[in-house]
């Protein structure tokens, strides 16, 4: 377990210190089928045990656990879990999928390796969520209903992601939670997009694609392949015992030991076929699973991005509004004031609700929105301008309603410009953590393909040996044949 | 993109190809085993096959006898349909045969046929060694002297030849000699075919209006022709099985190495995609495609070497059937007659007061019947005694093919194993050399500044 310090402090609970320790390691030691009432449906168990505490865990648990790191931390990448059982697991197989030992087997190892995967991140690590997911006697329905997973809002995007601004994240998320911050949609295209992280993106959509429909496929094919090859090897290796029992002598004895490496044949591909799902073929599932969560988080730094522009214009289109109801505002007092000079000065009375209710209604006849396009393009705008005209149409006491609406723009802008600040200083730290995150996990990653790949050869080298073995002691016995 | 590579020869130095032994009818002790060494070329079929580093034949009994087949030709003057013709050398101390010295000449495959029917006229209760069968050479792609199809009937008549060479009868056969010796064939075969005793008019012939039972079985067996027949049978059975079932192995091991390739691909394909390991994976995807192309030779050597002499073993034991066969048939012949000959006799013992014309035709038949008795007797007795001998020499002959075969067989094996780890581990040094920067795990570390990997290929 590396100790690499991280920015967030620690927890300092007992799980936390049990992960600090050297060479500490998060076992599935086993799997049991159990259920919750007497009658009620059956589930397997998965036994976590470090060191010397233990809990029992069920796959969707995992499964909610994941969903959490990945809600607290967007900008980070969580590693994947074994996938949910497929309709094709279902058919596939003649067993119910839940009973069959392969399967279970394969989610032992495959859940054990994503547990010490987070323990091993520097920051998911120390996650105080995951400590207590390792915890006994902690009901993890408990953890889902309190805090932080309870206040978390419903869309990352309202709520701070970068540490950095991490001291006054509560307050922070209650601003970016108020409806005036807008939400970009999945196609939004950034206005001045960051060319290091457009780059990423591409590259990974590529990587993505291609490790699950290529590498993944192409490896297991291999796999299955060597599954039959090793079924055929056993029954050539029955033809040659049978064969060597009409013979005599040094002949049968010949032939019965060629049946014999053609039986280890059989064994060692068996083991072969074993040794690559569990460290080659699995490991590149994750990888494959690995690219898309990488896509994803990706993803999440580019709707943040775009929330920081949608921010901007909103800002901008607010103060535009603010510019003309204030000018109005000057125009509607230089007007009361000529109007009250000439009331008092002269009989030329002119009824001022007359005059105001013209002069506003040409003032705002030439102040139609400009920009028709653009102030169109958001809901939140257009409503603002439609309400503007709406009001003069309906409204007693324009005057009024324009101090309340300057009051209420203002409002806004405070708040758009509070948050504006803040998800700038998110972007700039989220996007810094993302950079980071990135190169741990290239690293993490070249390190997985070096090991999976040195496994892979070693594997082969290993079936070779054995193989070799016994073929030079069948090719010893057929050299006794005298003729 | 993927190389369809020729491949390497394979190592094929323990090989044997002719071999000859000692004749056991005629000498009482046995001598050592010759091994002639040959090397048999898998790719390239334009080259003749090397001869051999033949250990020196230091077996100066009478009949030991070596023939190569080798060099095929084509003959052919303008007229449009060419054949081909074999070199065949021979290098024999039997006796009849002109000098002890190496000696060729040139045969075509219609030569060979000749040589086996007129083994067969000669010598009926021999198991004359099967030529190698026409359809499985087949005419492969359409073309008729395409270099594999030349390769396998060579090897087929190889096969043959060497088994005659081994057989103590055939190999002195007057027709033997003519095939191997002679200069001016085409009239030396003539004048010993007219030599040749046509088929005797056979006995039943004259026996006229006797019904012969065709579907008779032999009344008193012969246990060691049954164990003889019911070991043959068995061995069909296996050659079978092991056919069928490899044919099944073959195929998926050729899918297998489909796959491997594809795999190799994919890794390449990641390679250009990962800039800082590109060199490692290339080199991994080079070696999973060299590991394929290990596999194909052995299937190659497995199929050629291994397989091949399991359908000659087959022929061969379809061979030893007939003879098998046609010995019962001759105890059928005399068994039918002995009774035949009883039936006569007590006929005549019947009449032998009523009417002494009929008695003297009847004592006639039965005179006649007792000579057939006993020349069919003496066939049978004679075919049965050669019938041992020729079981004998089948079981060595197939001895020593079977040797030859699981030799090669397991040294196909070997060698690809041996090759295989050799290969694997020659991809771990370059494996293990791609760094990785936990070298720094203790030191502190500041956002940011990490190690940027070369270019913008990777995050």
């Amino acid at each position: 377990m590396n100790n690499r310090s991280s920015t967030r402090a620690s927890c300092g609970c007992t799980i936390d210190r049990l992960l600090r320790q050297e060479e500490a390691y998060i076992f599935i030691t086993g799997a049991q089928k159990q259920s919750d009432t007497p009658a009620g449906k059956t589930y397997i168990a998965y036994n976590i045990r470090i060191c010397d505490t233990e809990t029992k865990r069920r796959y969707s648990e995992f499964e909610s656990l994941r969903r959490a790191l990945s809600r607290l931390h967007p900008t980070l990448i969580v590693p994947p879990i074994p996938e949910k059982h497929s309709i094709v697991d279902y058919a596939a197989l003649q067993t119910r999928v839940k009973d069959d030992l392969p399967m279970i087997e394969k989610r032992k190892r495959m859940l054990q390796t994503f547990l010490n995967r987070v323990a091993n991140h520097p920051e998911l690590g120390r996650d105080h969520v995951f400590h207590r997911f390792l915890e006994s006697g902690v009901a993890w329905s408990d953890v889902l209903h309190s805090p932080p997973l309870s206040q978390l809002p419903k869309n990352p995007l309202q709520m701070v992601v970068s540490k950095e601004v991490n001291a006054q994240a509560h307050k922070y998320n209650m601003i970016l939670s108020s409806n005036l911050i807008p939400i970009p949609s999945a196609t939004y295209v950034l206005k001045s997009p960051d060319p290091r992280f457009e780059e990423s993106e591409k590259f990974t959509f590529r990587i993505a694609n291609y490790m699950s429909n290529n590498l993944d496929k192409s490896q297991r094919k291999v796999i299955r392949r060597l599954g039959e090859l090793a079924n055929d090897y056993a029954e050539l290796g029955a033809v040659y015992n049978g064969f060597s029992l009409n013979e005599s002598g040094p002949v049968a004895n010949a032939i019965e030991k060629i049946g014999q490496a053609v039986d280890a044949s059989y064994t060692e591909s068996a083991q072969m076929v074993t040794s690559l799902e569990g460290e080659f073929a699995e490991p590149i599932q994750e990888h494959s699973q690995f690219a898309h969560i990488v896509k994803q988080v990706l993803r999440f730094r580019h709707l943040k991005h775009a929330q920081m522009e949608m921010i901007e214009g909103s800002l901008e289109s607010k103060k535009e509004n603010l510019d003309s109801l204030q000018r109005m505002e000057s125009e509607a007092r230089r007007l009361e004031e000529a109007i009250s000079r000439e009331r008092t000065i002269g009989s030329n009375a002119v009824d001022i609700d007359e005059l105001n209710n013209n002069h506003s209604s040409q003032v705002d006849a030439s102040y139609p929105p400009r920009r028709a396009t653009k102030t169109w393009a958001s809901p939140v705008k257009m409503i603002n301008a439609m309400g503007h005209s709406l009001q003069n149409i309906i409204d007693v006491d324009p005057e009024a309603t324009r101090r309340n609406q300057i009051g209420k723009t203002k409002d806004a802008m405070d708040v758009l410009q509070e948050a504006l600040e803040i998800t700038r200083k998110d972007l700039s730290g989220a996007s810094a953590e993302l950079q980071t995150e990135l190169d741990r996990f290239q690293k993490e990653k070249i390190k997985d393909l070096r090991d999976m790949l040195i496994a892979y050869a070693k594997i082969h080298i290993r079936y070779c040996q054995r193989n070799l073995e016994s073929w030079q002691e069948a090719r010893t016995e057929v050299d006794k044949i005298s003729i | 993109m993927l190389n369809e590579n020729v491949f390497d020869e394979p190592d094929w130095s323990s090989n044997t190809n002719g071999f000859s032994y000692d004749n056991r009818s005629s000498v009482p002790s046995f001598d050592p085993f010759q091994n002639h060494e040959q090397s048999y070329t898998t790719s390239t079929f334009e080259d003749p096959p090397t001869p051999s580093t033949s250990e020196p034949n230091h077996n100066s009994n009478a009949n030991s006898m070596v023939i190569r087949v080798e060099d095929p030709q084509k003959q052919s003057a303008t007229v449009v349909q060419g054949f081909i013709s074999y070199l065949v050398t021979t290098e024999t101390n039997v006796e009849t045969f002109s000098s002890s010295r190496p000696r060729s000449v040139r045969r075509r495959y219609q030569d060979f046929i000749w040589l086996h029917v007129a083994l067969e006229l000669e010598y009926p209760i021999c198991v004359v060694p099967p030529l190698p069968e026409k359809h499985r050479l087949g005419y492969l792609n359409g073309e008729r002297f395409s270099p594999e199809f030349l390769e396998r009937r060579r090897w087929g008549l190889q096969w043959f030849l060497n088994r005659v060479a081994n057989h103590p009868v055939l190999q002195k056969a007057q027709s033997t000699r003519i095939f191997l010796e002679s200069d001016d064939f085409k009239n030396d075969k003539r004048a010993i075919q007219s030599t040749k005793a046509v088929e005797k008019p056979s006995f039943f012939d004259t026996l006229g209006d006797v019904l012969m039972n065709a579907f008779a079985t032999v009344k008193k067996p012969d246990q060691r022709f049954l164990d003889m027949q019911d070991y043959v049978d068995k061995l069909e059975d296996n050659i079978l099985t092991i056919e069928k079932l490899y044919s099944r192995i073959s195929q998926r091991q050729t899918g297998l190495i489909r796959d491997y390739t594809s795999f190799a691909w994919s890794i390449r394909e990641i390679s250009a995609m990962e800039s800082s390991i590109t060199m490692p994976l290339r080199q991994f995807a080079e070696t999973t495609e060299t590991y394929g192309k290990y596999m194909k030779e052995m299937n190659s050597t497995e199929e050629l070497l291994f397989m091949n002499d399991l359908h000659e073993l087959l022929a061969y034991c379809h061979a030893v059937k007939d003879i098998l066969q046609k010995r019962d048939e001759s105890q059928i012949d005399f068994e039918e007659l002995s009774t035949y000959l009883q039936r006569a006799i007590e006929e005549r013992d019947k009449i032998a007061n009523s009417s002494p014309s009929k008695l003297a035709e009847i004592e006639q038949k039965i005179q006649e019947l007792q000579e057939e008795v006993t020349r069919t007797s003496d066939i049978t007795t004679g075919f049965s005694e050669q019938m041992s001998e020729e079981f004998e020499t089948f079981q060595e002959t197939k001895t020593a093919e079977l040797k030859q075969g699981l030799t090669a067989y397991a040294d196909s094996h070997i060698s690809f194993y041996t090759k295989s780890i050799k290969l694997w581990e020659s991809i771990l040094p370059a494996l293990e050399s791609i760094k990785l920067d936990d070298d720094d795990e203790n030191e502190d570390r500041h956002d940011g500044e990490y190690q940027q990997y070369d270019d913008g290929d990777t995050y």
